[in-house]
């Protein structure tokens, strides 16, 4: 390893503080535009500095005796040719949602395309046709504003039972929700329904009334009712069928703030 | 020279990508496995993390730093933002009595290496209120407030010995690198 050592007495504490607290202690969304700014002003700094001293520390000591669960390699090497396949697409301007498969996901609906976008799915890849997975992967990809955040457990169900993460893209208009260990619903009694709360609407915007079939994991499409704006959550509450047009929030199980 | 890894999955190489999972999968599922509380915890991390190293890959300069160094550091940025934005602490592993050496018992470690021994030395030298809170922070998985609650330090003196201890490191590492002719120095 090569360490270029610039002098950090030049640099403003301020700078050090950031770049030390991103490595040790991650950075408030703030801190890291503020630490962007410093960054960009001192132009010698890549900001991995102190980053990869961290790294070096960490790596002593750490057995790798276990290797990655076959399961999770299969969908690893799935979600990395996705992400160099959408590289490259967006690299050609063009994008994948002109695709036949995904306009028919557009019209077949939400609840639908829960049910066949399994996680189970992706073991399939690699597929010629992408599948919400891909697409989920394909947006993290082509689009730089892409926020996520994972679930957090609000009320009704055990704290951490529920993983996965929100993730939406501002630009394109376009998210996905990821579940595991979401309970089964019965839709004849109740449905989960999404709502994003946005800085620049009143209410949340309705995100769609979706269920949850009888498997572990899941990934759905968002379909938000308005155009976002400044979305600072997820919201997932339980509600009648068919789902409400404003909710009393009295079931709020999940959120994920961004 | 030819190409590493990562700058051929930089490159849009395909094939790269089961080569980057095959040969340091098993480093970022024991990062992950350290730093969060569970393995569904860990399998999300570790799908995070990866389509991270996808996306830095293009960063990735073999001069400056290897590959698993770098897939390090962006596998900590990736946990560390993680549980900020779980709000909780991560299960981890319990610290080593002493700081691991490199030697031949420690075969079965990662990074058995030139950088390890240097690394492991620069961790020594460090005073040991930075060690400390270093050791915390890296091996434990503490946040700064919790170290400040379990060493009774205040949280503007965890956060000064956290940073001059990193900075200290950094530079007895470019100082290592630099006697073992592996690079240059500017300044």
């Amino acid at each position: 390893m090569s360490i270029r050592s610039h002098d950090t007495d030049r640099l403003p504490d301020r700078l050090l503080d950031l770049l030390a607290d991103r490595e040790l202690d991650g950075l408030a969304k703030g801190e890291a535009t503020e630490l962007d700014g410093l960054l960009s002003r001192h132009g010698e700094w890549t900001g991995d500095e102190l980053g990869l001293a961290a790294a070096e520390l960490c790596r002593l000591g750490l057995t790798t005796d276990e290797p990655v669960p076959s399961g999770i390699s299969e969908k690893l090497i799935g979600s990395g040719m996705a992400f160099l396949e959408g590289r490259a697409e967006g690299a050609r301007g063009s994008l994948a949602s002109s695709s036949p498969r995904i306009l028919w996901l557009g019209r077949a609906g939400w609840l639908a395309a829960a049910v066949i976008f399994l996680i189970a799915v992706a073991a399939s890849w690699p597929s010629r046709e992408p599948t919400v997975i891909d697409r989920r992967e394909l947006l993290l990809a082509r689009a730089d504003d892409v926020v996520t955040s994972p679930w957090s457990v609000i009320m009704e169900l055990e704290p951490g039972s529920v993983t996965g993460d929100g993730v939406w893209s501002n630009r394109e208009q376009e998210g996905y929700l990821h579940f595991k260990g979401l309970p089964v619903n019965d839709p004849a009694r109740e449905q989960y329904q999404l709502w994003i709360l946005d800085d620049e609407q009143a209410h949340p915007v309705d995100g769609g009334v979706f269920d949850m079939p009888q498997v572990s994991e899941a990934i759905i499409p968002v379909a938000a009712k308005l155009r976002v704006s400044r979305p600072t959550a997820f919201a997932i509450t339980v509600e009648k069928p068919g789902g409400v047009v404003v909710s009393d929030r009295s079931r709020l199980i999940l959120l994920a703030s961004f | 020279m030819s190409d590493s890894l990562l700058q051929r999955v930089a490159a849009n190489d395909a094939t790269a990508v089961s080569e980057v999972l095959e040969q340091y999968g098993r480093l970022v599922w024991a990062l992950a496995r350290r730093m969060t509380g569970n393995a569904s915890d860990a399998e999300d991390a570790v799908q995070e993390i990866f389509l991270d190293v996808w996306k830095s890959s293009g960063r990735f300069d073999p001069a400056v730093a290897g590959e698993s160094t770098f897939i390090t550091m962006i596998a900590r940025r990736r946990l560390i933002d993680r549980r900020r934005r779980a709000g909780r602490r991560p299960q981890s592993e319990a610290l080593p009595e002493q700081v691991p050496d490199t030697g031949t018992h420690h075969e079965d470690k990662v990074a058995v290496s030139d950088e390890a021994a240097h690394a492991a030395r620069a961790l020594d030298q460090l005073r040991p209120e930075q060690k400390r809170v270093l050791e915390l922070s890296i091996y434990e998985g503490l946040t700064h407030t919790e170290i400040s609650e379990e060493t009774g330090l205040p949280l503007g003196t965890v956060k000064t010995h956290a940073r001059r201890g990193l900075i200290k490191v950094r530079e007895l590492l470019a100082a290592a690198s630099v006697e073992a002719g592996e690079g240059e120095v500017e300044s």
